[in-house]
């Protein structure tokens, strides 16, 4: 690499460092990290209650079939025996209803809620059928499966499964493309910024080729956004919060940044004005995160198709898992990488029609 | 003039490409999400969001070591789970690297075994050093218990078992029947509502228990949390456009111009703030409409609150579009304020849904949610539209006194600390002997608005680092006297303050900032435990109104004579942080 591409790199950086708004910017970015960890940790706290997988409420039971409180609670139904029939006055609050279950095979359940009726009365059903053919038949038939769990007293929070699952699948990569999306704006601004001030025909007059005034500009961008990452991973760390295979990540990660600023370089010899420039990035961002981020119910599958290609997957697959299969994450690399150097080689032509430049 | 003005801006909004861009944006989310929405609500109740996520796919790796059989044909039907099949040896040894993040064994004679009617035993080893194994383990798990169930089903009616029937009953069905035929289910559901609305006034203090309360009420009102997820998009776009309008002016020198017309500044501001508002409004109703249309909004009500939003949001971007020099200076304080704001009125809704709902309904979003389920008060509607208003009232007062200066036409641009000292020097009364101590008393309220919003910025940044209560303590203390401190040295910018002058000056701020932060904590008080309001305020008179005096009146005397600066600072602090424990170890 030439000396000079050096040089210029290191005076672009000095003059993202002068500006105040930037560093202002890291540390919104700071706040919001923090928020959204915030967020995720609540997210999940709230929906323990809301819908907790492990449990079917807890229900008052009076039973005439002996055992059927065991077994209910094999099927993750809660109770407190009644010893009357009758019931009188409120359910209280932490009480789903009331079960009667008579010899008769007859059960009758009084609800709060009425829309769990339906998977209710299943496993009502087959906990009674259970308690009743106890000792009667052979245990094997009404035992089709037992799940055995290894190591034997594992045991886990909901809320833990919760935080996991919210922050691997949707904040840990929302994090980590923070950063990226920031330094597209900074860069656009740079080289737009210099077409506003008429100071990129100087630029272009020194012996720099137009490749290496790219070059120039995109390296303090890319040493920003790889340093503002690594700082994201050592706070969420803070935390307890792992991500793996950090390397990975990083090479990944900046193919992606490779591919994002050159497109940021495309907006930026397209528009004339940083205003433009602006709405360009915020629109081509919107669009990304909500490919990236949104849930899609669609069954259409070619759309599916094209969503499995979706960058975000190979960022949650190296992020979240310890160890990874190489080969697969590869097939991303060599597609990403592909696509990175061919709107690189549009940007670069875009730059070296004059035109983009001097308006 | 203002009207033809208003006409001059709204035609200008037209023209703008931005703008169009806008709109047309907003067209199309329109039109996605009205179809979409039913199955999105559905979805995220189901807890589908993570099946439905792009990047939700092959999120599970499972090693499984066994032959193909129908439990495993159902697990790989599972998007989520990617199977990767091993022998026994390489399973454990991809299990320790973390490569699985579960390895499933399941018997040889599994499939005999399920027609023969005999029972096996599927294993699912973990690696506890995984967080990954906790999802795996509950995704493995609920599908096998899915499957396990499925199978005695068919035993069941293989063998014609009889099963016995469930009868959904709407009273207790024995003995004296004293709960009236009415009083059915539903009419409990009701009365939890009520319990939500009108019990949390005597017990507020327990949180898990108010979390449990609206567990039930929590998933009908997830739609209303969708709808204003849509419509706070158009705010959140025009927002934008005032900013637009404000500094187009300033970078393309129009505003020049406009100055010279003779018309009062303040109406060139108001035309501009007027434009954008019969814009969002026309949004607003437009939206409203459409989703109540297709059934996705109950109460049309909802534009009240939302308008009060829309001032709010347009308030703070007019103060922001007047003060920014340029688009790049405002383009970043936007995105601050826009993220501070959406947090904002996103964890107070968030705290109106989980139960906290006399604390969220400061934010007029609560309302909007408080409507959309009927379950609106007059008291909570005044006391989520009184703050937001009144805090837009002084930021566009704001904005207009900013207006009418040349400087944000011309530059050089004052800075905050100058427009500080300008603000000082207005207050300034010819009395010599009770000038300072005027400003101070005055700068006292306006401590209490900065240290809240600084207490919370800094509160949330520590406790993820530290969850000590002494640090947040400590941070607080010195956010509050820094505050404080900003009206005694705008005071002594103005007179010459001696020592004794500059306790008495410190007094008068701590004496502003406790009176107005008392005047606050009773309005809370009063909507949170009226019973003990009149105590607190007695209470906090006395005490913390003791302790505001004292440590600003120390940190005055070093302000008078800037030698003992530093030491009388941290003495301030010192004081309050004390206090601060002090009140700690009292509440404990």
């Amino acid at each position: 690499m030439r000396k000079e591409i050096i040089y210029l790199s290191i005076k672009e950086f000095k003059d993202i460092m002068k500006e105040k708004v930037y560093i202002f910017a890291f540390l919104l970015q700071l706040f919001i990290v923090i928020g959204i960890v915030l967020i995720g940790s609540s997210y999940a706290y709230i929906q323990t209650y809301v819908d907790d997988p492990g449990s079917q409420g807890t229900y008052l039971l009076y039973s005439e079939v002996e055992g059927l409180s065991r077994y209910l609670t094999q099927e993750s139904i809660k109770s407190v025996s009644l010893r009357n029939k009758e019931f009188n006055g409120a359910l209280p609050r932490n009480i789903d209803g009331i079960i009667w279950a008579e010899k008769n095979n007859s059960v009758k359940v009084l609800l709060k809620n009425q829309s769990n009726l339906d998977y209710l009365s299943e496993s009502i059903k087959r906990a009674y059928v259970k308690a009743k053919l106890n000792g009667s038949i052979n245990e094997e038939i009404l035992n089709p499966i037992s799940i055995a769990i290894y190591p034997e007293n594992y045991s886990y929070s909901i809320t833990d499964l919760f935080f996991v699952e919210i922050m691997q699948i949707l904040f840990i990569p929302l994090i980590l493309l923070l950063p990226i999306f920031l330094s597209m704006n900074i860069l656009s601004d740079s080289i737009v910024g210099e077409k506003e001030r008429k100071t990129f025909e100087i630029l272009l007059a020194s012996p720099l080729k137009r490749i290496e005034i790219i070059l120039g500009k995109i390296i303090p961008t890319f040493i920003i956004s790889i340093a503002q990452i690594l700082i994201w991973i050592i706070v969420l760390r803070v935390r307890g919060i792992s991500i793996f295979n950090i390397p990975i990540l990083i090479i990944f990660l900046s193919i992606i940044m490779l591919l994002l600023f050159s497109m940021s370089i495309v907006f930026s010899n397209i528009s004339s004005n940083i205003t433009e420039s602006n709405l360009f990035l915020t629109l081509f961002m919107m669009v990304v995160t909500l490919i990236m981020f949104v849930p899609i119910p669609s069954e259409n599958s070619l759309l599916k198709e094209m969503l499995s290609y979706s960058p975000i997957i190979p960022i949650i697959k190296i992020s979240s898992n310890p160890s990874i299969n190489f080969l697969e994450i590869g097939k991303y690399i060599a597609i990403y990488l592909g696509l990175a150097l061919v709107s690189l080689s549009i940007a670069i032509k875009g730059l070296s029609n004059d035109e983009n430049i001097r308006l | 003039m203002i009207e033809k003005m208003i006409k001059w801006e709204l035609r200008r909004l037209f023209k703008n490409k931005k703008f169009k861009i806008a709109f047309i944006l907003q067209l199309l989310v329109i039109l996605l999400i009205i179809p979409l929405f039913g199955s999105y609500v559905r979805a995220l109740e189901e807890g589908g969001f993570f099946n439905l996520s792009v990047g939700g796919k092959g999120y599970l790796p499972i090693g499984i070591y066994s032959e193909k059989n129908s439990l495993t044909d159902i697990i790989s039907e599972n998007k989520r789970i990617e199977i990767l099949w091993l022998d026994e040896k390489k399973g454990f040894e991809l299990l320790e690297s973390g490569r699985i993040s579960a390895l499933l064994k399941i018997e040889r004679d599994f499939e005999d075994n399920l027609r023969s009617y005999k029972s096996s035993t599927v294993k699912i080893y973990i690696n506890s050093e995984n967080p990954k194994s906790i999802p795996a383990y509950s995704e493995l798990n609920s599908i096998i218990l899915g499957f396990r169930d499925g199978a005695i089903e068919s035993r069941i009616s293989n063998l014609s078992i009889v099963k016995p029937e469930v009868e959904l009953v709407y009273g207790p069905p024995f003995g004296n029947n004293e709960i009236p035929k009415n009083e059915n289910s539903q009419g409990i559901i009701q009365e939890q509502i009520q319990i939500d609305t009108t019990n949390i006034l005597t017990n507020p203090s327990n949180f898990e228990e108010q979390i449990e309360k609206t567990r039930k009420s929590f998933e009908d009102e997830r739609g209303g949390y969708i709808v204003l997820l849509v419509l706070l998009l158009p705010l959140f776009l025009s927002g934008g456009m005032l900013i637009d309008l404000l500094i187009s002016e300033k970078e393309k020198k129009t505003g020049e111009v406009l100055l010279a017309l003779p018309i009062k500044r303040e109406k060139i501001f108001y035309s501009k703030f007027l434009s954008i508002m019969i814009i969002i409004l026309f949004q607003l109703l437009f939206w409203i409409t459409a989703l109540y249309y297709f059934g996705r909004v109950t109460n049309p009500l909802i534009i009240l609150p939302l308008t009060i939003t829309a001032i709010l949001l347009l308030s703070i971007t007019g103060l922001i579009g007047v003060y920014s020099k340029n688009y790049k200076d405002s383009a970043l304080i936007v995105t601050v304020t826009f993220i501070v704001l959406f947090f904002f009125l996103f964890g107070t809704s968030t705290l109106y849904l989980v139960g906290l709902k006399e604390v969220a309904a400061i934010s007029p979003l609560s309302l909007v949610i408080a409507i959309e389920n009927g379950t609106y008060s007059t008291k909570e509607t005044i006391f989520s539209i009184l703050p937001s208003l009144s805090f837009s009232l002084i930021l566009m007062f704001a904005s207009t006194a900013l207006y009418r200066k040349d400087e944000f036409y011309f530059g050089p641009r004052p800075s905050i600390t100058q427009l500080i000292f300008n603000l000082a020097g207005k207050l300034q009364i010819k009395s010599r002997s009770y000038g300072p101590y005027f400003i101070a008393l005055i700068f006292g309220f306006i401590a209490v608005l900065i240290s809240i919003i600084l207490e919370i910025f800094f509160g949330i940044i520590t406790i993820y680092f530290t969850e000590s209560i002494f640090v947040i303590l400590a941070l607080w203390a010195i956010i509050e006297e820094l505050s404080k401190s900003i009206g005694i040295f705008s005071a002594s910018h103005y007179y010459k303050l001696k020592w004794h002058e500059g306790l008495m000056a410190g007094m008068a701020s701590g004496l502003g900032f406790a009176i107005f932060e008392n005047i606050m904590f009773t309005g809370f008080a009063l909507n949170i435990f009226p019973d003990y309001a009149v105590r607190i305020l007695i209470m906090r008179t006395f005490l913390s109104g003791g302790v505001h005096i004292v440590s600003t009146g120390v940190i005055g005397v070093g302000i008078a004579d800037k030698k003992y600066l530093t030491l009388t600072f941290i003495i301030g602090v010192i004081i309050h942080f004390g206090y601060n424990i002090m009140m700690l170890q009292g509440v404990l």
